[in-house]
């Protein structure tokens, strides 16, 4: 059955145009991640408004390459300005950059970045075409109560690890979700909080509320100091280096256990909904340190620390895809803004998805196994582009840029309306970014308002008992993983402080244990009772530490 | 102990430090997203209801009960919260140098939305390329010449790209419509 649907997407996919849409998304993916401030979401976000014109397959192609060119062509800054071309690649320049300048190796820096890039992206397009069905199957027990609870899980965990806040993360989730209420409701078609305007009526389109409040406001921070507007994107000192690809392969392949390692964690926290990368990188390189024999080479231009975030920031791209693509619920700011393009073009992602549409489904599997391949091909014509792109000052990007952003949401529907959402949510985003709110969670409102409001509706119209929402197992476990997410920000900070923090974890076992116990079959109490044995065991062991340490503290 | 001046401002009995009790940034937000959300649960009892369907009202007021709730634990923590004054940047002339470049960047896009129905989206585009990248940029002879031939090429190329290449229909000028 899988084989059958990966031969018919991959007859979908094999014509020259969808080819060369996949290679010229890797390309725009590369370039994009390679500026720094550019981000890999901003990339996508430009390209979203000339796939309206393409099938939905060809679409998510292109977008699927600028999301694996964009993770990819974060190094290539990192490595040669030290410099992280995005959030993804922040931990490549601790050695990547050290390696290059220190060790006079940016060649061979590059390939393990390259190379590295290559196998965690390939890692995670199996686990992708493997785990996404499977977690579909488990989506299809969701009922609308579950479906509903996800969501606002996806939210709360969103806004506790957007910003330093999180109080001001949920508010911005709420304003997003607000912002999704306007113009008609998804049951009844009732115009709401238009407030006598008629063209408000009909609500905001998804794509200029997401290019003013992400694009247009990330343009204006750019520019907002006149010294950073008019400097040029690099130093100037960029050269276009020769990539050690066979060297590099061999070395990176020799790392293989720190290579599997990172990109699993990255499949991991890809599948979190929440900033996956920027995240991942820094887990992995951490990890990686910790568990070399060498700890103390990491730093000054070891191997280990740029394959593990390299290969966990790529490998996070397919963990995201892994939750839009059996769950309906984007990963990242990305996977959310791929769903928003699937919405346009009528696709709606749910666990139902991969069952209906497989060929769609799993075209963007291989599109996504493709793209790795040709981002090995295309990265050192790349390197050449980086270098000419330096060149240019942030003003002109900025402008040019905010032109396209406007031709492009006007593309859409043809009214202008919409540009003038863009430029009401181009404030709304840099005004509230300039106050400490983060824009992703009001994004990730945006994109699921409408679907929790549906999910929402469905409950009402079959039980009016809010206790359903406790009683049912899914529920109470993003429930739970909600409660539990709102917490993890106080726990980061106060950890190896306050004497809660050492039963922030067992008692996140035995909270999850009790969802778990309650669902069908065996494996899964089965699961919730070894949960609850060592949460409890954990509780014990740390209270019985924590006494020690008081005992001796009052003897001294 | 309060001192002349100090009004509605307190003294760190450590440091010395001044700091604002009641009155920032924070306080002014939170006051602010208030009375929005007043003004959005106001007009929810305006949007009618239908018998055997979810009220079309009742999704928008769990969210404004929780934001809501949320608001009041943000007034709460920024009136808490010490914030040592100083923070102004030369009053509102400051504010204005400060914010300058996205001031001007919002201003030319209202100017280019306002003429965009007149003289088309290449027209336009143009002009509005040209004159941001000159405000924002320097204005040599050689600088102006660069702004304009990137406007001219980037905007005529995307206005190609999006018209011939895409089929999009973008808006023209009012002349061209006598042709």
């Amino acid at each position: 059955m899988i084989i059958d649907n990966i031969l018919a997407a991959g007859v979908e996919l094999a014509n020259v145009k969808t080819i060369l849409l996949l290679s010229v998304g890797v390309f725009a993916g590369l370039i994009a991640g390679a500026i720094p401030g550019f981000t890999v979401a901003m990339g996508v976000v430009l390209v979203l408004p000339f796939t309206f014109t393409m099938t939905p397959v060809q679409g998510l192609s292109t977008m699927i390459g600028v999301y694996v060119g964009g993770f990819s062509g974060g190094l290539m800054s990192g490595i040669l300005t030290g410099i992280p071309g995005t959030p993804g690649s922040v931990a490549t320049t601790f050695d990547g950059f050290p390696m290059a300048r220190k060790r006079g190796m940016p060649g061979f820096a590059l390939g393990i970045g390259v190379w590295a890039s290559f196998f965690g992206g390939i890692i995670a397009a199996v686990c992708l075409a493997f785990i996404a069905p499977q977690l579909a199957l488990i989506g299809l027990e969701f009922q609308p109560w579950d479906y509903f609870a996800l969501m606002m899980f996806a939210i709360t965990m969103t806004a506790s690890l957007a910003g330093d806040n999180l109080v001001k993360g949920l508010i911005a989730g709420m304003i997003g979700l607000l912002a999704a209420t306007i113009g008609e409701d998804v049951v009844v078609g009732v115009p709401r909080f238009n407030f006598g305007i008629d063209a408000v009526g009909q609500g905001f389109s998804f794509l200029p509320v997401l290019i003013g409040l992400f694009a247009f406001s990330q343009l204006l921070s750019d520019v907002q100091d006149k010294k950073t507007a008019t400097r040029k994107l690099g130093s100037g000192s960029e050269e276009a280096v020769r990539i050690e690809h066979f060297k590099a392969a061999k070395t990176v392949l020799k790392d293989w256990v720190n290579l599997v390692r990172s990109s699993l964690l990255g499949v991991f926290i890809g599948v979190l909904p929440a900033e996956g990368a920027a995240i991942s990188n820094v887990l992995a390189y951490d990890q990686a340190k910790k568990s070399s024999k060498t700890p103390e080479e990491f730093g000054t231009g070891c191997v280990s620390g740029i394959v593990a975030p390299e290969s966990s920031n790529n490998a996070t791209a397919g963990g995201a895809l892994i939750t839009m693509m059996a769950l309906g619920i984007p990963g990242d700011i990305i996977t959310a803004v791929m769903l928003g393009a699937l919405l346009i073009h009528d696709v709606t992602p749910s666990p139902l998805f991969i069952a209906e549409q497989p060929i769609l489904a799993y075209s963007i599997f291989m599109a996504f196994f493709l793209a790795n391949f040709i981002m090995l091909a295309l990265q050192s014509i790349t390197l050449r582009g980086f270098v000419l792109v330096t060149h240019m000052r942030m003003h002109i990007l900025a402008s040019v840029i905010l032109i396209y952003c406007a031709i492009g949401v006007f593309a859409l529907n043809n009214i202008d309306f919409d540009l003038w959402t863009l430029l009401l949510f181009g404030i709304l985003g840099y005004v509230l970014k300039s106050l400490g709110f983060p824009v992703v969670p009001i994004i990730l409102g945006v994109v699921l308002g409408r679907l929790a409001e549906d999910s929402l509706s469905r409950v009402v119209a079959l039980s009016y008992d809010p206790m359903a929402f406790l009683a049912r197992p899914w529920s109470l476990f993003f429930i739970m993983l909600a409660i539990m997410s709102m917490i993890f920000p106080f726990y980061q900070r106060q950890s190896g402080k306050a004497s809660w923090t050492v039963y922030f974890v067992p008692a996140f076992l035995i909270a999850l244990a009790l969802p778990m116990y309650m669902m069908n079959g065996y494996f899964r109490p089965g699961i919730a009772v070894i949960m609850l044995a060592l949460g409890l065991a954990l509780m014990v062991k740390r209270y019985r530490n924590s006494d020690g340490k008081k005992t001796i503290a009052a003897k001294s | 102990m309060s001192r002349p001046g100090d009004n509605y401002l307190g003294r760190d009995g450590i440091t010395g430090e001044i700091y604002m009790h009641r009155l920032n940034r924070d306080t002014i937000v939170a006051l602010f997203l208030l009375v929005i959300c007043g003004v959005f649960f106001y007009d929810t009892i305006g949007i009618k209801s239908f018998p055997e369907q979810m009220s079309p009202a009742l999704w928008p007021r769990l969210i404004l009960s929780v934001f809501t709730v949320l608001v009041l634990i943000y007034l709460t923590q920024s009136i808490l919260k010490k914030e040592p004054e100083g923070d102004a940047r030369g009053g509102f002339v400051g504010w204005l140098k400060h914010y300058q470049n996205p001031l001007l960047c919002y201003f030319c896009f209202f100017i280019f939305l306002l003429i965009l129905p007149y003289l088309g989206m290449l027209i336009t585009g143009v002009l509005f390329v040209f004159t941001l990248t000159t405000i924002l940029g320097e204005r040599s002879q050689k600088d102006l010449i660069i702004n304009a031939a990137v406007s001219l090429f980037s905007v005529g190329g995307m206005w190609l790209i999006f018209t011939k290449l895409l089929g999009v229909i973008l808006p023209t000028a009012f002349f061209t419509y006598a042709f």
